[in-house]
């Protein structure tokens, strides 16, 4: 077998993974706590105000960096859910069901900064426009998966239900991403853009590149922190567990 | 800095303020989950091991 999927393999199985997160998730908190800082430190004081927007935009490095979480999240959660139905790995099944509730609170900051800032320019908090309201479904979808997990009293069939729903919402994704560009929209379209020139100004990118990585470093250290305790409950019967608990008496 | 005291202030100040709040919160969240579980099946063991003792005792 080869190295990344004798790597894969073995990760599947929960001990493993127990120590493999005990030891990473610190390290990617720690590690994403200074580049959070720099790139919020970046966009509040160092970076020059927008001209025709001052220095309300400041709240975009917030917003989009959030809001890109937000969609890959959601890939990721979709892509450990299709994992599980299709192979019926227990910790597939919980790193999806664990996207979730990170997932719903990226989107959740997402659609209160875009409010935020969109009072001051649109004025008003909220409209019902194709960007808003996708990413108001996305909200929804990751509240559903969320409670149809929680709604189900065994464990292993509530997370293959929440994985097909999780699975389904995946449409939305391009949804969201597209919307700006399929509707007329009171939002404004992309300005980072991977293969054309960016039409942002160039000292407004380093902040947000900070803050793209911050926030993945900090979503895999809390994905690896919330999988290991709900792999830890789920299970607390298995000698593995029982091992561990003597260990630390 | 002198946005500090710009009229967008608030919307601004609102914005990152909840965005940390968010990963407080996050950060948060699986460290007590962690923490109940382990508390929870801590007080499991020792029932059953006074259970055993018990038995033990009584046989």
């Amino acid at each position: 077998m080869n190295p990344i999927l004798l790597w894969f393999h073995k990760m599947g199985s929960p001990p493993t993974f127990h120590a493999f997160a005990s030891r990473w998730a610190p390290w990617f908190f720690i590690l994403s706590l200074p580049v959070l800082i720099f790139g919020m430190w970046q966009g509040l004081f160092v970076v020059p105000a927008d001209y025709q927007q001052g220095d309300s935009y400041r709240i975009l490095f917030i917003h989009v960096p959030a809001a890109w979480m937000s969609l890959s999240i959601y890939a990721v959660m979709a892509i450990n859910a299709f994992i599980a139905l299709v192979w019926r790995i227990k910790l597939s099944e919980t790193l999806a069901m664990c996207c979730a509730p990170v997932g719903a609170a990226f989107t959740f900051v997402t659609l209160v900064t875009g409010a935020v800032w969109g009072k001051p320019m649109w004025g008003t908090w909220w409209t019902w426009d194709a960007r808003l309201t996708s990413e108001l479904v996305l909200l929804f979808l990751y509240l559903g998966v969320i409670g149809l997990y929680a709604a189900i009293e065994d464990r292993r069939a509530a997370a293959r239900a929440a994985c097909f729903l999780a699975l389904i919402g995946v449409v939305n994704v391009p949804i969201v991403h597209f919307s700006v560009e399929w509707w007329n929209s009171l939002h404004q379209g992309a300005t980072i853009k991977l293969f054309r020139e960016s039409t942002i100004h160039p000292s407004m990118v380093l902040p947000l590149i900070a803050m793209f990585f911050g926030t993945k470093l900090w979503f895999a250290g809390s994905l690896l922190a919330r999988t290991q305790a709900a792999m830890y409950e789920l299970e607390s019967g298995k000698d593995w567990v029982r091992r561990d608990m003597e260990g630390r008496q | 800095m002198n946005f500090v005291l710009d009229q967008y202030a608030p919307y601004v100040w609102t914005s990152y303020a909840v965005f940390v709040a968010m990963l407080v919160w996050d950060f948060l969240m699986p460290q007590l989950r962690m923490r109940k579980v382990r508390r929870e099946l801590g007080k499991q063991q020792r029932r059953e091991a006074a259970r055993a003792a018990r038995t033990g005792a009584g046989s």
